[in-house]
């Protein structure tokens, strides 16, 4: 079975053949991962111990090892040629939204709706834990919407502000 | 001496002072907040007590419920840690009108030094070396026409600042109306003041501070050093003693004058000169906190002096046992800020339910935390988890075993700022202790190494946990509920055919 698995942007194709090995980059390993306790995975791999971390969130693996972090993305190899085939018309074109990544109070909005925006440009001031965190547009753009005044409480994922593609 | 103390704090550094006090045979008094009923300091408290909801203003700030408890527990003593209510000298007066102990300094001493106009004041009077800069709050129109003395970058702080809030560098002058603004705001919301004042900004700059102890028999050592110039947005990331850069000379001078500086204000228990020292080794007063420090035990790992036992000591009235011939500093220890955020998503702050905590040990190793599992990581508090401290040899010693202990940790449930401690403790520059206040947000870039082998091995740990789980990760590979199901369900069909 062949999986693509993505990491920090790089796709490493690996093929698992049966319980025990597997091969990267055309090597060929032996692999006995045991799960210890929740998160905490203990692997050999040809005989080269690693203590890991791993986790599913979000549908990616967040592994921990030697006290750094990477995420992971699998996907079966073949289900990946076909979603490639599909197209990425389903994707949302154009527009970006930027929602509160965490619970926080916002103190300053630093845009209107109809202001054109640079990509990383400061939207709003959210606090949250005693810090005052700037909130940056993803994209150039002009911004549609705004949804939050100074003051205001907002919970996490809420939409806060949307930027889209300048007309013309 | 005391016997009972109250301890006006919660999360790891509550739990310091308590292992303090049971050491040293006092019983103790734990306060919590609404959301803290489980919290470890409550748990390894001899006593506990709600005082309020969980905004830090209804229940750790609120003095008056925190003497109320210490009365009705029959406390002799409150302990205030660091941050809520430490450097307030209202409450350090409140505490001793209600014939209670305050384990700190005197209230003149924190009012002294917690105002930055007038500790400048009084330490050039005692002949501590300050850096140029204006000498009251300012208006904004004052500023400007200062600041043009001053020269720029200069720094916009806070008078009644810490910890970085209300504190602006700027680096131009059409910049300086609007920082004054930012910092006016920040500091009236944190402190409830928003008077300021300018400094110049002493480029390439380590910020080294002095641990001082003083008695009430008027006896006052300092106890060496710590290096904090690994900082972030003015918050300290990983402190080391002794500094990189030290020398017996210059640390017998910076000592003596921070000796000078607690003298100057009638200081007495712990507290901590904190200087800038510049590329030529001058050294620059910055201010004094009149408290515990979070990284104080850097100090006493090398020293092997107890801060918090000496703080009870020296509130029970006892002289200091240690003469200032007596401190010796011994290896290399570094101390590791474990925060509740996201270092590979802008430092975002990540709070939840801690799921699983695995806690290095071993030779030379220290943790201070207040984390478990089930422990809730809330928007309420400082968002500092648990702090990891090595102690080695030499310097080179504590750097592997930080490396080390920092692989062996693991917390789960939020993220944490593990992974850019093992990637400071792995960099050239950190290695080579060459590097100062701007270092870690201006140069120091999360980098792997380009072999990618670790890349490797996480690739080759999600496939094999993915393959366990097969059926369940091809269904989640289409958007739920989208026509893209039915397609790839076509597609998967039509190739099986094939």
């Amino acid at each position: 079975m062949k999986y693509i698995a993505t990491v920090d942007g790089t796709d490493h194709e690996i093929e698992v053949d049966r319980v025990g090995e597997v091969t990267l980059d055309e090597v060929t390993m032996v692999t006995d991962l045991r799960a210890i306790d929740g998160s905490s995975y203990s692997l050999l791999l040809d005989n080269r111990s690693y203590q890991v971390f791993a986790e599913r969130q979000a549908g990616r693996y967040v592994i921990m090892i030697d006290g750094d972090q990477f995420v992971v993305e699998v996907e079966d190899a073949r289900l990946k040629q076909l979603r490639a085939m599909g197209g990425t018309a389903h994707e949302e074109m154009g527009g970006a939204s930027v929602v509160a990544p965490m619970p926080g109070l916002v103190v300053k909005v630093l845009v209107s709706p109809g202001d054109e925006v640079e990509a990383n440009q400061g939207l709003l001031i959210l606090e949250a834990m005693k810090m005052e965190n700037e909130l940056r547009s993803p994209r150039a753009g002009v911004v549609r919407q705004v949804n939050v005044v100074p003051g205001q409480t907002v919970a996490q994922g809420d939409l806060l502000v949307r930027v889209e593609e300048a007309e013309g | 001496m005391l016997k009972k103390v109250l301890i006006a704090n919660r999360g790891e550094i509550a739990v310091r002072i308590i292992r303090a006090c049971h050491e040293l045979g006092l019983e103790t008094v734990a306060v919590y907040s609404e959301v803290d009923r489980n919290a470890l300091h409550v748990r390894h408290a001899g006593e506990a007590y709600l005082i309020g909801p969980a905004p830090a203003a209804e229940s750790y700030l609120r003095g008056d419920r925190l003497i109320e408890v210490a009365l009705r527990s029959g406390a002799d003593a409150i302990h205030p840690g660091y941050g809520f209510l430490a450097e307030r000298a209202e409450f350090a007066e409140a505490v001793a009108a209600a014939g209670l102990t305050f384990v700190g300094p005197p209230p003149s001493a924190i009012r002294a030094m917690g105002d930055k106009v007038q500790s400048r004041i009084r330490m050039i009077a005692a002949g501590v070396p300050l850096v140029p800069g204006t000498a009251k709050g300012l208006r904004d129109d004052e500023a400007v026409a200062a600041a043009a003395e001053i020269g720029f970058p200069l720094l916009i702080k806070a008078s009644a600042g810490g910890g970085g809030k209300g504190m602006r560098r700027v680096d131009r002058p059409q910049e300086l109306l609007a920082s004054l603004e930012a910092a006016r705001r920040e500091s009236q919301k944190a402190f409830g003041d928003d008077t300021v004042y300018l400094e110049r900004l002493v480029e390439g700059a380590r910020h080294i501070e002095i641990q001082v102890l003083a008695d009430t028999q008027g006896n006052v050592i300092h106890l060496g050093e710590r290096e904090c110039s690994l900082q972030r947005r003015h918050q300290k990331v990983l402190e080391e003693c002794p500094s990189p850069v030290m020398t017996p000379q210059l640390r017998a001078a910076m000592g003596a004058a921070a000796v000078a500086a607690a003298k100057a204000v009638g200081y007495v228990s712990a507290g901590t000169v904190e200087f800038l020292v510049d590329k030529q080794f001058r050294f620059y007063f910055l201010e004094m906190n009149t408290r515990l420090q979070v990284e104080h035990p850097v100090t006493e790992m090398v020293t092997g002096v107890d801060l918090v036992k000496n703080m009870l000591r020296i509130a029970g009235g006892r002289p200091l046992r240690v003469r200032q011939e007596d401190i010796t500093w011994t290896g290399h220890a570094v101390e590791c800020r474990i925060n509740a955020e996201d270092p590979f998503n802008n430092y975002l702050p990540s709070t939840g339910r801690i799921t699983s905590v695995v806690e290095p040990t071993g030779p030379g190793v220290r943790i201070d935390s207040a984390i478990f599992e089930g422990a809730e990581v809330s928007l309420y508090y400082d968002p500092m988890l648990a702090k990891l401290i090595v102690h080695g040899k030499d310097r080179p010693e504590a750097m592997m075993r930080m490396r080390r202990a920092l692989a062996e940790y693991h917390i789960a449930g939020v993220k944490t700022s593990i992974p850019l401690h093992q990637h400071l403790v792995n960099t050239t520059q950190v290695l080579a202790g060459n590097y100062d206040t701007h270092y870690l947000e201006e140069q120091f870039r999360m980098e792997r190494p380009a072999d990618g082998a670790r890349e490797r091995v996480a690739a080759i740990v999600a496939t094999l946990l993915a393959h366990r789980s097969r059926g369940d990760v091809i269904n989640r590979l289409a958007p739920v509920g989208s026509q893209v199901e039915w397609k790839l369900y076509g597609r998967r069909a039509g190739l099986r055919r094939l």
